[in-house]
């Protein structure tokens, strides 16, 4: 049987947050195919509760957010990518509220509308922009909506990449990437997508843990398609688990943000007694 | 958990302004509405759950990889953001800036095509359809529950190698299984999974103190010097 074949400049591997806001910054001359797993919202961006850090807040400061992340990383954070990434917190922000992003406001002293900003675990500034306790969805269905006006992105859905083609893979010299092998779960055939560039946008891989509160569809693919294909990987051994995650027989994967006990809720044992107090008193 | 005993604990939002938390939390409240809990009346039960993979994929400011042509963005990439703990809110922060990066950077590469590249088919004239598919979800399960229980919050050197040897023998069985077998999407996962695992596993036993979400009894103590664990992959440059 024929293997079924596509070309086009750009294969964005994920459909999240990363993966969108790559494709519509992408021009319209560039032909882009986007694969999703799943649904195109089934990654781990629509079920983000928080928010975005952004320093918005006329008090706060990049160098203010800059130290918090450093601290939170513990020594191991590169300075100049955190600087890097910071300074862009506001332009990123723009473009968000430009493209239609719903974000929450409240009105001000003197009348006027501003953003609501919360403060998490770790920032010593109110910094985070939300939208009430859904930001990753407002954010993927506002990005979603506007990727469906972009006629040059073709998203393949309930497609799985198998693996990166690179040119020494292929028996070629060099190692640049060529494309990637991706099954067709409607067909069961696996069908080559030849492009000039690879993204992989597939998020993390917290599914290798019995509880976790991320979508079923973190299983870490990009990391082991790239390590597959000779990519280097860093800092594996830095897992964050969530310290609430409602267990219910009836349902899995479901967060209760850190923003309620941001809000005063208290952690108690099955007795009623509360308990951490004994451990940390913040 | 584990010195108790319980399943779970519980959080207690109940003693605030019923309004207060159904205007801030509509959709927590909402879904525990619907399992039969009100949280404005009675607590939440929950156990602590993995969350988010600060590690991956080394990438530079913009998002390319050690192979040209290849990206890594968002959760997936190793861009030196988190460090040893992300901080809330800034992953989705990294998804933008790194994705807005990664895209200029494909625009000023003007020339690169793989238009006319020879790649061969996609071969499968050796498997067959498996009639033994119990291996994929008995691994699947006892890869997550190992990773739970050895690999988890609190490590020790013990933990870390039988999880080393177990992940090693479930490899063995999936690599065969899918040279021998049509795919399927399980068996794609399962076979990712496979191998993040024994890569955080590898990581871990390198890591000979505690810091940040890294910590192990065998190690209590940070060391002097940070450094970041970089593994180098066999086929490597």
């Amino acid at each position: 049987m024929n293997t079924q074949t596509h070309y086009h400049n750009v294969l964005i591997i994920g459909s999240g947050a990363a993966g969108m806001t790559l494709a519509l910054n992408l021009g319209p001359e560039y032909k882009v195919a986007m694969l999703c797993k799943d649904e195109p919202n089934e990654g781990s961006t629509y079920y983000a509760q928080g928010g975005v850090a952004a320093v918005l807040d006329e008090y706060d400061s990049m160098d203010s957010h800059i130290q918090d992340t450093l601290i939170a990383g513990a020594g191991l954070c590169h300075p100049d990518v955190v600087r890097y990434t910071v300074e862009q917190s506001p332009a990123m922000i723009n473009w968000l509220v430009e493209l239609g992003v719903n974000f929450d406001t409240e009105t001000q002293a003197d009348g006027s509308r501003e953003f609501h900003l919360t403060k998490e675990g770790g920032h010593s500034h109110r910094r985070v922009i939300h939208a009430a306790d859904a930001t990753g969805r407002e954010i993927a269905l506002t990005l979603a909506a506007r990727l469906s006006t972009h006629n040059n992105v073709a998203i393949y859905q309930k497609y799985v990449a198998v693996d990166l083609i690179t040119q020494d893979k292929v028996g070629q010299a060099g190692n640049s990437c060529l494309g990637a092998y991706a099954l067709n779960l409607a067909t069961g055939q696996v069908e080559l997508f030849r492009a000039d560039f690879v993204v992989l946008a597939t998020g993390g891989a917290s599914k290798v843990y019995l509880y976790t509160s991320n979508p079923d569809t973190a299983s870490g693919d990009g990391i082991a398609m790239a390590w597959r294909a000779g990519c280097r990987v860093g800092n594996l051994e830095f897992n964050q688990f969530h310290p609430t995650c409602l267990y219910h027989p009836d349902t899995k994967s479901f967060l209760i943000s850190e923003a309620l006990r941001g809000e005063g809720a208290k952690l108690i044992l099955p007795d009623g007694t509360p308990f951490m107090k004994k451990f940390d008193d913040r | 958990m584990k010195r108790l005993g319980c399943d779970c604990v519980y959080l207690d939002i109940s003693h605030k302004d019923p309004e207060f938390v159904t205007s801030h939390f509509p959709n927590i409240y909402n879904r525990c509405i619907e399992l039969g809990i009100d949280i404005t009346r009675s607590p939440i039960p929950i156990v602590p759950a993995a969350h988010y993979t600060c590690g991956g994929i080394v990438s530079d400011k913009n998002g390319l990889t050690d192979i040209p042509n290849l990206y890594a963005i968002g959760e997936s990439s190793f861009t030196g953001l988190h460090g040893a703990n992300r901080m809330a809110s800034n992953s989705l922060l990294e998804c933008m800036v790194f994705a807005t990066a990664a895209a200029q950077h494909i625009q000023q590469q003007k020339g690169t095509s793989n238009a006319d590249a020879l790649i061969p088919p996609w071969d499968e004239t050796q498997v067959t359809n498996s009639d033994e598919d119990v291996i994929i979800s008995h691994n699947w399960e006892e890869l997550r529950r190992f990773m739970w229980d050895y690999v988890g919050i609190v490590r020790t050197d013990k933990r870390l190698q039988r999880a080393r040897r177990r992940v090693q023998l479930l490899q063995q069985e999936v690599t065969e299984y899918y040279s021998n077998y049509r795919i399927s999407s399980d068996l794609l996962e399962l076979r990712n999974l496979i191998l993040v695992a024994d890569l955080i596993i590898q990581s871990a036993i390198r890591r000979k103190e505690s810091r940040g979400l890294h910590y192990t009894l065998d190690y209590p103590e940070l060391l002097v010097d940070a450094s970041d664990t970089i593994l180098v992959p066999p086929s490597f440059g």
